[in-house]
């Protein structure tokens, strides 16, 4: 691995990582511990990247299937979530509304509203991603843009 | 007006890693292997921040939250290169009692091991695969015979049990009964599970007079096994503690932060600690409290809880015991409305159940009704609708099967079990209801067939 090419992964794609895996956990220092994990396996990485779209995608990829082994872990069990973690500052009231609100759902409909609002993704692309069906990606989508308007109201708007 | 996807960028381009990550630690990282540090510290500053917790700062028999914290020890690396060991407090505290008990002791032995063994990695090469240890060890972290073996010999050391069993979403009533009476009083419970010991988690939450709705989690581990949770507490100095004895003259001993509050108990058989999700800073626009909590207040909670029916142990009623033998009555209402027995209706659907728990979803499949309709979710032009396919057989039905076996429709096959054999079932319409309406079926010139699932996503095979 070139250094290099690796701290321009680290300053490009850092954030990202860590977005990912708070979808996934809702737990700010457990993200932080998968932006660790996921690094390093970029280190140890052997095989060259095509472009940056692919280094993007496989680092998505990793950083899915590290937060997923880490949720079916026994360990996540004894860490009775209490810590009260501070929140990001938001520039607006308005914002921190939609982060809480969106910390609140659940943590299937979470990953995919991140993958689809913020990272770009089709719900065909989420699915690959996910490794599920695109029907299941569609369902999970609709039920958190749901919730969000409920939740939400005038904030969110309607999606036709 | 800004769009649904301009709002979300624009929150979550805020929402940023605070994670050092350097090229100059991953080669030890990566060396470390198998038991590498979770974390890799060897910043020199940070060496001076770890002294001042260092457990040579403290005197040894201070007893309170520190004496309930669990120690691990890092690996620091001194500005000349030295690797040094330092032993430091985690922020973490054992739920299973104080200083030198066994199970104290044998928590904080067993938690440091996981913390330097590359439980992720294990875990990782595993897969979605079994690791072959979940019937002996399925309670715990252990996925190879070293982990196994580690956990026997702390178990061996400090002469305690494993949990064997966990019983899921038991209701507030059935809680209640488990340990032998009304601890909860004004308190409602939430999420609740047991082991098979009595020891028992819940989420629970009261509205607390003259101060309002307060969320919180309460564990009581029973000692004589070994329970793997901890609790992150951040920096115990920051707390305030004092003893207290509630109005039906318990004592506990009270914990109380800038945003956290703790009630812990300990009885003779069991320990009891209570994680209160508010302290004296809380604001007011807090979705777990109703704001700022004083000491009052703190002292108020601890006394809506009758800790005294907490001992002695008593639950879960062992599930051998539970159901009865079947005998067939003479007027047996199920059959006169479902034409077939209870109990061969209850053995259809244990049969049902046991091929859906092991996702063998070809049998699942073959167990339905055909030809059916599948109502499911659909795109079409970025707008989403319920749509109707219908299935004509076994294969065509699979393609449906994860919208269908949701979490949704899982928590209502569990809510609805007595026993891994004995469900709620009841009649309507000459059909068997099960898992409270969820899945219906009904006897056939073919034998039992599944009429209808339905989950809380609104998809349905009818």
């Amino acid at each position: 691995m070139d250094k290099q090419f690796f701290m321009d992964a680290v300053a490009k794609h850092q954030d990202m990582v860590y977005r990912i895996a708070l979808h996934c956990y809702g737990s700010p220092p457990d993200a932080e511990d998968t932006v660790q994990a996921v690094f390093l396996r970029l280190y140890t990485e052997e095989k060259p990247f095509d472009d940056g779209e692919h280094l993007r995608r496989w680092l998505i990829r990793v950083t899915v299937n590290h937060c997923r082994d880490t949720l079916k872990s026994p360990w996540r069990k004894r860490r009775v979530s209490m810590d009260a973690v501070p929140e990001p500052i938001f520039e607006e009231p308005r914002q921190l509304e939609l982060y809480q609100e969106v910390m609140a759902l659940p943590e299937t409909y979470r990953t995919v509203l991140d993958l689809f609002y913020y990272e770009d993704f089709s719900t065909k692309e989420i699915a690959e991603i996910l490794n599920l069906q695109q029907s299941a990606v569609t369902t999970r989508l609709s039920r958190g843009r749901e919730l969000l308007k409920k939740r939400l109201g005038g904030l969110w708007n309607d999606e036709q | 007006m800004m769009s649904n996807k301009d709002f979300y960028k624009e929150t979550f381009s805020q929402v940023r890693s605070s994670s050092e990550i350097r090229w100059e630690d991953m080669p030890k990282a990566k060396s470390d292997g198998t038991r590498r540090p979770r974390r890799i510290l060897v910043l020199a500053a940070v060496i001076c921040l770890l002294a001042a917790f260092s457990i040579a700062a403290y005197a040894s028999d201070w007893f309170g939250l520190r004496d309930m914290e669990v120690v691990d020890e890092i690996v620091v690396q001194n500005p000349d290169g030295e690797e040094v060991v330092v032993e430091v407090f985690t922020g973490a505290i054992s739920l299973q009692g104080y200083g030198q008990t066994p199970e104290k002791l044998a928590s904080e032995e067993w938690q440091n091991f996981l913390s330097h063994y590359d439980v992720d990695g294990v875990a990782s090469a595993l897969g979605n695969n079994l690791s072959g240890y979940e019937e002996e060890y399925g309670m715990y972290q252990v996925y190879n015979q070293e982990m196994a073996d580690k956990l026997d010999e702390i178990l061996a050391k400090y002469d305690l049990k494993k949990h064997t069993e966990m019983i899921l979403t038991l209701s507030e009533e059935d809680l209640c009964t488990q340990v032998g009476g009304d601890f909860l009083g004004e308190n409602r419970a939430f999420s609740a599970y047991m082991y098979e010991d009595g020891t028992f988690k819940f989420d629970g939450q009261i509205s607390l007079a003259d101060y309002g709705l307060l969320d919180y989690q309460l564990m009581r581990c029973v000692k004589g096994t070994l329970t793997d949770v901890a609790l992150n507490i951040g920096n115990s100095m920051d707390y305030t503690e004092w003893a207290y004895e509630t109005t039906s003259g318990v004592p506990v001993a009270l914990a109380l932060s800038a945003y956290k509050a703790l009630v812990i108990a300990d009885l003779p058989d069991s320990f009891v600690t209570i994680n209160v999700l508010a302290g004296t800073e809380t604001p007011g626009s807090d979705i777990f409290s109703s704001g700022a909590l004083d000491s009052a207040d703190l002292e108020r909670f601890a006394d809506s809880f009758e800790f005294s029916l907490l001992s002695p142990v008593k639950g879960p009623v062992p599930v051998e015991a539970d159901p009865a033998p079947w005998e067939a009555p003479e007027n047996d209402l199920f059959l006169q409305a479902a034409g077939v027995t209870e109990e061969a209706a209850q053995q259809y659907y244990a049969q049902f159940l046991a091929c859906a728990e092991a996702d063998d979803r070809q049998a699942v499949a073959e167990m339905l009704h055909y030809p059916g309709v599948v109502r499911h979710w659909n795109e079409v032009d970025r707008s989403y609708y319920l749509v109707e396919s219908t299935v004509a057989n076994a294969e065509e039905f699979l393609a449906y099967y994860e919208e269908l076996f949701t979490e949704s429709l899982w928590m209502r096959i569990r809510e609805n079990q007595y026993t891994k054999e004995w469900s709620d079932l009841f009649t309507h319409g000459g059909m068997i209801g099960a898992a409270g309406g969820s899945i219906w079926f009904a006897a056939t010139d073919e034998g039992f067939q599944i009429m209808t699932i339905q989950n809380d996503e609104e998809c349905s095979f009818r």
